[in-house]
C-alpha cells in the first residue's frame, strides 16, 4: 500500500463512523467513503493535504447532503407520480430511524460535539459555518434527540 | 436512552468492508475517471479540429449535399423527382449552392440555346426559383428548382415576359407533334430528350411530328429554338414532359 494507502487505512475507523451517522438510510456507509475518496484522489494525494482526515470528513458530509436532497426530490416525485401526499419526517425523532432522517449537518454536528468531543469551532470549520452556527446546531440536534437536558450536561 | 446510546447505534452499521477493500475499489475507480477524461480530451480535440477544417473549407466528406426540405423552403423547393430535366445538370452546371443558380442559368442559355448571359438575378418563389437573365437588351426566364443532390431547369422563356403565342404539343405513343408559332424566313429546332431516346428536328413553319422509333420511357423535356434568317434566336421555349401520353396547346 502506498503512503496515501497508509494514510487512509488510519482514517477509516473514524471516517467509517462518521459516514454511518451522516449517511442517508438508503446510502452504505462504506460505499460513502469510497465515493469521498475517490472525489479526493481525482484532485488531490492525501499526503498533500493538511488535514486529510478533515478533508474527506467534509467530502463525505456533501456527499451525504447531496444524496439526501437527490433522494428528496426522487421520492416527492414519485409521490407525486402516485398522487400521494408527500410526509415530512417526524419533527421529534424517537428511534434510530427518525434520527438518520435528520438533515446530516445537524447529525454530523451532535456526532461529533457528543462522540468526538470536537469544539464548536472545529465543528464550524467542518460544517463550514461559523462556531456559534456549529453551537446551534448542536443544540437543535439535541433537541430533536429529546435528551438535550441530558446531553447538554453530558457535554458541558 | 443517550444522545451517545443513539449514536452508537448509528456506527454500529452492518459489517465495514475494511480499509483494504474500500482503497482498492477507490483507486480503480479513480484510474476509469483519469480514462474516461483522457477519452474525452481526445473527442472533444477532435470534435474542434472538425470543426475548424468545416469552417475553413465549408465542406464535410459527405459528398454533395442533398437539400432538406427545410432548405428548399427557404430557396427553390424540392418536388424530390430528379429525372425531366429541361437540361440533365451535370458536369460544371451540377450544383447544391442556391448561390450559384445564376451561373447556371447563364451557362445553360448559352451552352443550350446560344444567347449571351449578362446580369442575373433570382426571384425565389415557394416551389421554384425564377432567374431572370439578362441577354443583349431582352431577357431570359430560366425557372430552376431543387432536386435530390441538386437543382433541374423546369422551363425556360425567352423573351421575357413572353406573349400568349399559342402552340400545342401531342405525346401518343412513339410519336409526337408539335406546333410552335414562327415566322416569315425563320426556323425552329425542336429538341426532344427521353430517358432512352431522344431526337432533334428542324422546321421552317413551326409545325413537327416526329416519330422517336420506340415508346419513350419516363419523363422528358423538349427545347425549342426559334431563329430568324440572320441566326438569332428570336424565341426559345422549354418545358419538361411528363412520362406516357401527353397533350397541351
Amino acid at each position: 500500500m502506498t503512503d496515501d494507502g497508509a494514510i487512509f487505512a488510519d482514517l477509516y475507523p473514524q471516517l467509517r463512523r462518521f459516514a454511518s451517522v451522516v449517511r442517508p438510510i438508503e446510502m452504505d456507509a462504506d460505499d460513502l467513503v469510497q465515493e469521498a475518496l475517490v472525489r479526493t484522489l481525482s484532485a488531490h494525494r492525501l499526503d498533500a493535504l493538511d488535514d486529510p482526515g478533515a478533508y474527506l470528513r467534509a467530502a463525505i458530509l456533501r456527499l451525504a447532503s447531496n444524496e439526501r436532497r437527490r433522494l428528496g426530490r426522487r421520492r416527492r416525485a414519485i409521490a407525486h407520480l402516485r398522487d400521494e401526499e408527500v410526509t415530512a419526517p417526524a419533527v421529534y425523532p424517537h428511534d434510530v430511524t427518525d434520527l438518520r432522517r435528520l438533515d446530516p449537518k445537524d447529525r454530523a454536528a451532535v456526532y461529533l460535539a457528543a462522540v468526538e468531543g470536537r469544539p464548536h469551532r472545529e465543528i464550524g470549520e467542518l460544517l463550514d459555518c461559523s462556531e456559534e452556527a456549529a453551537r446551534k446546531r448542536v443544540s437543535r440536534g439535541l433537541a430533536r434527540l429529546r435528551v438535550e437536558v441530558a446531553a447538554d450536561r453530558e457535554m458541558t | 436512552m443517550t444522545v451517545r446510546d443513539l449514536l452508537a447505534e448509528l456506527t454500529d452499521d452492518g459489517t465495514p468492508r475494511g480499509a483494504d477493500e474500500v482503497w482498492r475499489a477507490a483507486q480503480r475507480r479513480v484510474r476509469a475517471r483519469r480514462s474516461t477524461r483522457r477519452l474525452a480530451g481526445v473527442a472533444t480535440a477532435a470534435s474542434l479540429v472538425a470543426v475548424i477544417v468545416f469552417a475553413v473549407t465549408g465542406r464535410t466528406d459527405r459528398g454533395p449535399t442533398r437539400p432538406s426540405s427545410r432548405h428548399n423552403a427557404a430557396t427553390c423547393g424540392d418536388s424530390g423527382v430528379a429525372a425531366g430535366s429541361v437540361w440533365p445538370i451535370t458536369g460544371v452546371a451540377r450544383t447544391s449552392s442556391w448561390s450559384a443558380l445564376p451561373d447556371l442559368a447563364a451557362h445553360f442559355i448559352a451552352a443550350e440555346i446560344g444567347l449571351s448571359p449578362g446580369a442575373a438575378r433570382v426571384e425565389r418563389r415557394r416551389y421554384d426559383c425564377l432567374v431572370h437573365v439578362e441577354t443583349g437588351g431582352l431577357s431570359a426566364l430560366v425557372e430552376i428548382a431543387g432536386s435530390p443532390g441538386g437543382y433541374r431547369i423546369n422551363g425556360l422563356n425567352y423573351p421575357d415576359p413572353q406573349p400568349d403565342i399559342g402552340g400545342s404539343v401531342a405525346v401518343r405513343g412513339r410519336t409526337i407533334d408539335l406546333h410552335t408559332p414562327s415566322c416569315p424566313g425563320c426556323t425552329a429546332v425542336l429538341k426532344i430528350r427521353y430517358p432512352n431516346v431522344a431526337a432533334e428536328a428542324t422546321s421552317s413553319d413551326g409545325g413537327f411530328h416526329i416519330d422517336l422509333g420506340k415508346r419513350p420511357l419516363g419523363p422528358g423535356t423538349l427545347v425549342t429554338v426559334v431563329r430568324n434568317k440572320e441566326g438569332t434566336v428570336v424565341r426559345a421555349n422549354g418545358s419538361t414532359l411528363p412520362a406516357g401520353n401527353f397533350a397541351a396547346g
